[in-house]
């Protein structure tokens, strides 16, 4: 089976096969995840003005159910480079909204592309222009898996079919940590914020953001020990619980915790907050703080590693790590199970 | 059991809720399901009131985090503060803590009952050890409680065995609750396969089938009183509604140690020391690292103990619990912590119950309970006692390192010589020490003196007629022991007053 790097390099004819013969994609595998996309086969100067990588996004609407995304703008900062969105106004630049949907008789398509879903963009709110009339059917690479997609557009003109040779690819990428105000209406968000104003527990987007640096550093993993990485796990059901589920008393105590962690650095010799360490400086800040003879900020670690690893330990691919091997047997200690009396 | 358990869904219950019955019962814990059980078989009509909802195994999950938002009072994160802050944990769920707990089941020991007796005349001539001996037994036949099957027991409570022998320490398998438990190791998260008979499981099915009505969603907030005597308990469903249920003939307070002592301080009943003498079993807990799979999280989740130093206050448990769980209580951070926890199957962590002297208290606060308990200084040393016990015990169970976890002293130990070092070196202060506390007592202490007690010794109110107290609130102290089977057995004999009256 190619992966997704395998096609960088495929030609029209061999991307088409595999569009063909692609595979199902289960769209519970990507609710709720943001792809790293990769477009294939453009001329190069088609790419220096417009793009060689972006991101597609997968959002299930919770009023409608349905399954929305949209795309956002990377810097072009090259193929291997970590994803950086665009910004304007500090907000990531997207554009190109879609709905996905399973291929279905009312939908026009080229002979043979029903092997998986379909990206709709005509379907969800759109400026006037050719992503009206632009569908790209979307197939998994590998069987069962979702983690990496081909796609490709085709264009829906007077109920004709025209294919064209934008394919690109989707590489499961993180979980989405925003929805445009295009799915989220200005009145939703509105509440919301009014709902984050009589709440004053609720930790902000930005400390989220803190508490998950420092969830990832204390667990340190995605590394050679083999385990999954922190920024690799699905983190939803951990702060829709933590949101609301613990005692106020817990919640209002995290803030100067999770602020203690994020700031003692700069008076701790290292001159600047957690967030801007470099993973050794961080390293050891934690184990510094380990041994600290503050029992505040001791806690404040404790407290941190165990959200961490209640985080961590939710995603389902984590969890299997763990449940996959068989008890050890100690058969041999059975007679030695009951002592009365004993010698204490 | 796949059916509804309840008749009432407080989620959907919008409007006001009217109700009455012979008896209303606060809280579908152990306490307040034997009492709705033992009055429906008796022919009086009950009404259960819980806050929590009802949860089917089909819907327990084994994700700790999830299960402990679902199914935990404050997803577990309830804070005794005091000279060491603790968690206790509480169920709220139909069924009450039974659904999340170990299934540990003991009975009151004799020493225990005596002393009570010692200590207050008119409570030993009006509760005989006999008489709790022949509840206690009624109950554990209806819950099946036997000693756990070595064939599920799995290897952290095998190990535990092993090193107690080596140490020529009394122990034993612990009995447990359960029918067809199969080790899954999921007690704490509500067993899956509704092998651990809970309340949900057993009492409340079988008070349901006699009559009893359960109501869950309900959050009681006051008990309605007039004239000296209780007529009611009002409160609001989960869904924001009001509601009253008016008892023709008795209220019944089962809702913990906790929410008891605060419900009659909100009601105005604040006879007696209600809500102080809050007594209960501080829990520490020591890791060990085995050269072998040790699979924490599975085999029975609480399958064998350590008995021989109970005369010291000290009983050792093996824990069971979620891999999350498991990985907050191995040490260090970073990449060390990265790699320990790819080898997270050769961890074990055993803990200690503290029979512990400390008295706290109980008082209802802005928006929850403000629990105050701090250790005495004999709490603390008989804490680090524990803790090189553990140390000792894991040692001699093979473990290649121990971990303290107390600061100021190695973090590491490998032998029992250096163990014992803990005994004289470890710290005193009670802060140092990552404790929790389980077993609630004494908040509405029974007994025959008002000024010194809340209710009689018939379990009645001091001040207030027709209104009783079933839950381990009524404890005059600790027990040393897990209070499971005394609770639903005090709680029998509790209904049994309510029916003769």
């Amino acid at each position: 089976m190619p992966t997704a790097r395998d096609l960088r390099t495929a030609s029209h004819r061999v991307l088409r096969e595999r569009i063909l013969d692609g595979h199902p994609v289960d769209p519970a595998q990507l609710e709720g995840w943001a792809y790293r996309g990769t477009s294939l086969g453009l001329p190069t100067v088609v790419e220096k003005l417009t793009w060689k990588t972006f991101q597609k996004t997968f959002w299930r609407d919770p009023r409608s159910g349905r399954l929305f995304g949209w795309n956002v703008r990377l810097e072009q900062d090259g193929l291997d480079a970590p994803s950086r969105p665009k910004l304007r106004r500090g907000k990531p630049v997207t554009e190109w909204n879609y709905e996905v949907i399973a291929p279905s008789a009312d939908v026009p398509r080229p002979r043979g592309f029903d092997r998986g879903l379909i990206i709709d963009y005509s379907r969800a709110k759109n400026a006037p222009g050719p992503m009206r009339v632009t569908k790209d059917p979307l197939v998994a690479l590998s069987p069962g898996s979702a983690d990496e997609l081909l796609g490709v557009s085709y264009l829906v003109v007077a109920g004709r079919c025209l294919e064209t040779p934008t394919y690109f690819t989707l590489e499961r990428e993180h979980r989405i940590d925003f929805v445009p105000e295009v799915f989220a209406p200005a009145h939703e968000a509105d509440a919301e914020q009014a709902a984050r104003g009589l709440d004053p527990l609720k930790l902000t987007a930005l400390e989220r953001g803190w508490a998950e640096e420092l969830f990832a550093a204390i667990l340190a993993t995605g590394g050679d020990e083999g385990l999954p990485s922190f920024a690799s796990i699905d983190r939803t059901a951990f702060w829709h619980a933590f949101a609301t589920a613990p005692s106020p008393m817990v919640r209002a105590g995290l803030r100067p915790m999770l602020h203690t962690l994020v700031f003692l650095p700069v008076v701790s010799g290292f001159g600047k907050p957690f967030f801007l360490l470099s993973e050794e400086e961080r390293a050891r800040f934690l184990a510094k703080v380990a041994g600290d003879s503050r029992y505040f900020v001791r806690q404040s670690l404790v407290t941190l590693k165990t959200l961490a690893c209640f985080a961590y330990f939710d995603d389902p691919k984590v969890r299997a790590r763990f449940d996959a091997a068989p008890i050890a047997p100690i058969a041999p200690l059975a007679p030695l199970m009951t002592r009365e009396g004993g010698a204490s | 059991m796949s059916a509804r358990l309840c008749e009432l869904d407080g989620r959907e219950v919008r409007a006001t809720l009217e109700a009455e019955a012979d008896v209303v019962i606060v809280g579908s814990g152990p306490a307040g399901a034997t009492v709705a059980r033992t009055l429906a078989q008796r022919g009086v009509s009950v009404i259960v009131l819980e806050e929590g909802h009802e949860a089917q195994p089909k819907d327990f999950v084994a994700s700790g985090v999830r299960a402990m938002a679902a199914l935990y009072r404050d997803m577990g994160t309830s804070i005794a503060f005091g000279n060491v802050s603790m968690p206790y944990l509480q169920g709220r769920v139909v069924g009450g803590t039974s659904v999340v707990n170990g299934a540990i089941s003991w009975r009151l020991p004799r020493e225990i009952v005596e002393a009570w007796s010692a200590a207050d005349r008119a409570l030993g001539e009006a509760l005989t050890y006999d008489e709790i001996a022949a509840a206690e037994a009624r109950v554990e036949e209806r819950l099946n409680v036997r000693p756990t099957d070595p064939a599920i027991a799995g290897a952290k409570n095998l190990l535990l065995g092993k090193g107690a022998e080596a140490l020529g320490v009394a122990h034993r398998p612990i009995r447990r609750n359960v029918d067809g438990c199969v080790g899954e190791g999921r007690c704490l998260q509500g067993c899956p396969h509704g092998a651990k008979l809970s309340m949900d499981r057993s009492f409340l099915p079988d008070a349901v089938a006699a009559g009893g009505r359960i109501f869950a969603g309900m959050r009681v907030e006051h008990v309605v009183h007039q004239r000296g005597r209780a007529r009611a308990v009002t409160g609001k469903t989960a869904a924001g509604a009001r509601f009253e249920i008016r008892a023709r003939r008795a209220v019944v307070l089962a809702a913990s140690a906790i929410q008891t002592p605060c419900l009659l301080r909100r009601s105005g009943l604040t006879q007696g020391p209600v809500g102080d003498g809050l007594s209960a079993h501080p829990g520490v807990s020591v890791t060990g690292r085995f050269d072998a799979p040790v699979r924490n999280w599975r085999g029975a989740t609480q399958g064998h103990e350590v008995t021989g130093h109970r005369h010291e206050g000290i009983k050792l448990e093996a824990l069971g619990f979620d891999v999350s769980l498991l990985a907050t209580r191995v040490p260090g951070v970073g990449q060390d912590f990265a790699r320990r926890l790819a080898e997270l199957d050769r961890y074990a962590v055993w803990g200690a119950a503290i029979r512990a002297r400390a008295l706290g208290s109980v008082r209802p606060g802005p928006t929850r309970p403000l629990v105050r308990y701090s250790l005495t200084d004999e709490d603390v040393r008989t804490t680090r006692r524990a803790v090189r016990i553990l140390g000792d015990t894991l040692l001699a169970a093979g473990a290649r390192e121990v971990y303290p976890g107390v600061p100021g002293f190695d973090a590491v130990v490998r032998d029992p010589a250096h163990m014992a070092r803990f005994e004289a070196e470890g710290s005193l202060v009670a802060g140092d020490y990552a404790m929790s506390m389980t077993h609630l007592f004494g908040t509405a202490r029974m007994g025959g003196d008002p000024a010194k007690s809340v209710v009689r010794p018939d379990f009645r109110h001091h001040a207030t007629e027709a209104l009783y107290v079933a839950d381990s609130s009524v404890f005059p102290g600790n027990l040393g022991v897990n209070p499971q089977i005394a609770i639903m057995a005090l709680a029998e004999l509790c209904a049994d007053r309510v029916a003769r009256s």
